[in-house]
């Protein structure tokens, strides 16, 4: 038996921005970005780990929103456009720069990246669910879903329809898209309420995960604290995230995404080019944006950045990752040296941290696998809530305590001045699709559709992004306006509904704007 | 410095010595516009260099609000951490019109507006014995958050109005709630007693506190 388990999760989600209007749409651009630097590189890392047969496991939690762009030929065609324009700009930069060493490398190394981009694109017809089924099936990746539109369950789940509802919506959408239910949930924003385990259950998920504290705060006290799941009442699984390992990635001090060799974030040709240059490929009013080529690396504290030497990011990539990997070591063997079973290590992350903030995070994450792998002695094993399970079927039973991962611990950065105002509309709307859903046991034709655009228009207010982006203070309006689109359709088609007075080519617009969850059906809101 | 003060006696010697006051004059304002011209390049080579402010999300704001009152009489009680409960609320006028009927026509501009916050914790759905403490608000109030410093523990609040000679009369009463812990639980399981060595190991991080995911968005911004 090893000596311990570390189950590396990685978290994406990004939430739903497809955009039938504009045809150059900042929101969707977030989903280009992440499938460019994220999603892909990923995809590309478990191809790579698989044929060199690298023993790996690894997490990956898909929210329904993320899934569901995935799949979508509007967005998809979106993309491969964004993709043309990007590969085209890296195409011009490598000839721009072939006078200045300095920056030609890094140009090319662009190049390179987003050149295999587009063939790992084209590989899966522009469908990257293939490209994750097909990785769920090497039985190394393990695909788990999150609530349907990353609601934050603690606090629209007023009414239990409700998180009932986020629950169904995702786990049928997973087995609709991947072929098999999904083993696990990934609670949005870990926000976790006592309760909500009963629901989880009814739909055959075996385990979530919380925050540290949450399972450091459970009741009764747990025996291993955060290095064992414990049972809740419902019998599904709680997995506690690990302090010691997010804290080496995630500190904005010591964390390795600060190291001044990696790239920075901050400094893109889109802003720093001259503009009738750039113009082609930033926003078409003229406005400057990110194009993704970068040019700089972190460098130091201060404003003054020197060019990015991709040899020595990826040096330092592997430099961290064979630091975490000792660390992990150290960790499990004091551990297992008290514990009467091996220690697990829950390493969760958001994934767009690897690759889009922190540009090498893949390159650390491949070589982690690939280190560990190469060891002689094997320090540790990497693996998957479900297989740990399987091994350790008997677990303590403890209640974990009300948590979330966002700043402080609990729900205060989705509810503050800048966000509680959305909470009485999402309730009183949720009432009305519990009352309308109970209300239609049946319902055919026009009836079922507007039921149906109903149902995905509260859902999509419900995501808790638009909370978010509010208490950041950027782009504020974006998500209000998101929050009180959404609400105000919803109100349209119950008006409709309660007189019975649809308008055939309205719902259809709305289906046609707003088409997440091709299959809903809105008896999910149905009270039990 | 030589470079410099050829410059100087460039611009002294394009000005003839006899012109006087109006010579000083010019003397001034070239030196004025060299200088405004100077702090005009050097913003702009600034400007340049430096990266533009970011772009803003743009949706057509919808032409319509939501609605300011759902026409319920109601009162809702939300966890925001350990210490902290947030209430919202509205009343319709039918509610009102309930009230001067008991009370008199004068009793809702009579009375003033409070918060009763019951702790259930040892007296479950016990509202006659339950400890409670009072909020004076203001009728102008449709939300609030309250402060209870209580974890682990069981409210309930009453929204209502203290009418002079008479009392507390409840108009709405919310769900109940109960508040997160914010420490490790003193219940020991006998079968699964703690390990010390996994709870010393946590103990360093504990409080620390990683950086949330929102941290880390305005440490990037």
């Amino acid at each position: 038996m090893p000596h311990g388990y570390v189950a590396l999760v990685l978290h994406a989600h990004l939430p739903y921005v497809r955009d039938t209007e504009d045809d150059f749409s900042l929101a969707e651009k977030w989903y280009h970005e992440a499938v460019t630097e994220t999603y892909i590189p990923l995809i590309n890392i478990c191809q790579r780990l698989n044929r060199d047969r690298v023993p790996y496991r690894i997490t990956i939690s898909l929210s329904p929103p993320l899934v569901t762009m995935m799949a979508d030929p509007l967005v998809q065609e979106h993309y491969r456009r964004y993709l043309e324009r990007l590969r085209e700009l890296a195409a011009r930069e490598v000839w721009r720069t072939r006078n200045d060493p300095r920056f030609h490398l890094v140009a090319r190394m662009y190049q390179d990246l987003f050149e295999n981009t587009a063939r790992t694109y084209q590989a899966y017809g522009g469908n990257l669910i293939n490209a994750f089924r097909e990785l769920q099936d090497s039985g190394k990746v393990e695909l788990i879903t999150c609530a349907a539109t990353h609601g934050y369950l603690p606090l629209i789940g007023l009414q239990r329809e409700v998180v009932r509802a986020q629950v169904e919506v995702a786990v049928n959408n997973h087995r609709r898209l991947f072929g098999r239910p999904p083993a696990g949930l990934w609670l949005p924003e870990c926000a976790y309420n006592p309760g909500d385990d009963a629901i989880l259950r009814d739909y055959g998920l075996k385990y979530f995960f919380v925050d540290a504290h949450g399972l450091l705060y459970a009741t009764p006290r747990p025996r291993y604290s955060i290095f064992a799941p414990v049972y809740t009442p419902a019998g599904v699984a709680a997995f506690g995230r690990d302090l010691e390992s997010s804290e080496q990635v995630w500190s904005a001090q010591e964390g390795y995404p600060g190291d001044f060799d990696y790239r920075e974030f901050y400094r893109d040709i889109g802003y720093d080019l001259d503009f009738e240059y750039i113009k082609p490929y930033i926003h078409p009013t003229g406005l400057r944006l990110d194009t993704g080529l970068k040019y700089y690396r972190i460098t130091g504290r201060s404003g003054y950045k020197e060019p990015y030497v991709p040899e020595w990011a990826s040096f330092k990539a592997h430099t961290h990752a064979g630091n975490f990997l000792f660390n992990r070591e150290q960790q499990i063997n004091y551990l297992a040296t008290y514990m009467d079973r091996p220690p697990l290590i829950i390493c969760p992350y958001d994934a767009e941290l690897f690759g889009h903030w922190w540009f090498e995070g893949p390159q650390w994450l491949e070589s982690l696998f690939r280190q560990v792998a190469g060891l002689a002695h094997q320090p540790f094993n990497f693996i998957t809530p479900s297989e740990y399970l399987e091994r350790f079927p008997v677990n303590q039973p403890a209640t974990p305590c009300m948590s979330s991962w966002g700043n402080n611990g609990y729900n205060e950065v989705w509810l503050e001045d800048s966000n509680d105002w959305i909470y009485r509309h999402l309730h009183h709307a949720s009432a009305e699709m519990i009352r309308l859903a109970n209300q239609h046991p049946t319902a055919g034709g026009i009836l079922l559709r507007a039921l149906n655009q109903a149902a995905r228009e509260l859902l999509v207010a419900q995501s808790s992004d638009w909370a978010f982006i509010m208490k950041t203070g950027t782009m504020v309006e974006y998500a209000v306006s998101r929050t009180k689109k959404h609400l105000l359709n919803f109100w349209e088609l119950t008006r409709g509904i309660n007189k019975n007075d649809l308008d055939p080519a309205k719902v259809q617009d709305l289906e046609e704007a707003n088409n997440i969850f091709p299959d809903i059906n809105y008896r999910i809101f149905a009270s039990m | 410095m030589d470079i410099l003060s050829d410059e100087f006696k460039q611009s002294f010697s394009i000005i003839p010595p006899e012109s006087g006051v109006y010579g000083m004059v010019t003397i001034v304002s070239v030196l004025i516009l060299a200088l405004l011209a100077g702090v005009f390049l050097w913003y702009w080579r600034r400007k340049d260099n430096s990266p533009a402010a970011k772009p803003v999300l743009i949706e057509a704001p919808p032409a319509r609000d939501l609605p300011a009152k759902y026409g319920k009489d109601e009162i809702v009680l939300m966890v925001k951490d350990p210490y902290w409960l947030y209430a919202y609320w509205e009343l319709s006028d039918a509610k009102k019109e309930e009230l001067r009927r008991q009370f008199g026509p004068a009793a809702w501009e009579n009375s003033r507006p409070l918060l009763r916050v019951y702790d259930l914790t040892d007296h479950p759905y016990d509202f006659l014995r339950a400890p409670f403490f009072e909020i004076a608000i203001t009728d102008l109030a449709d939300n609030w958050y309250i402060h209870t410093g209580k974890p682990c523990s069981t409210f309930c609040v009453d929204l209502g109005r203290l009418i002079p000679n008479y009392g507390f009369v409840t108009l709405v009463r919310s769900n109940i709630v109960t508040t997160p812990a914010d420490k490790p639980s003193s219940v020991i399981d006998p079968l699964w007693p703690p390990v010390e060595a996994c709870w010393t190991a946590v103990e360093r991080y504990e409080k620390s506190a990683c950086p949330s995911s929102l941290q880390l968005v305005k440490i990037q911004k």
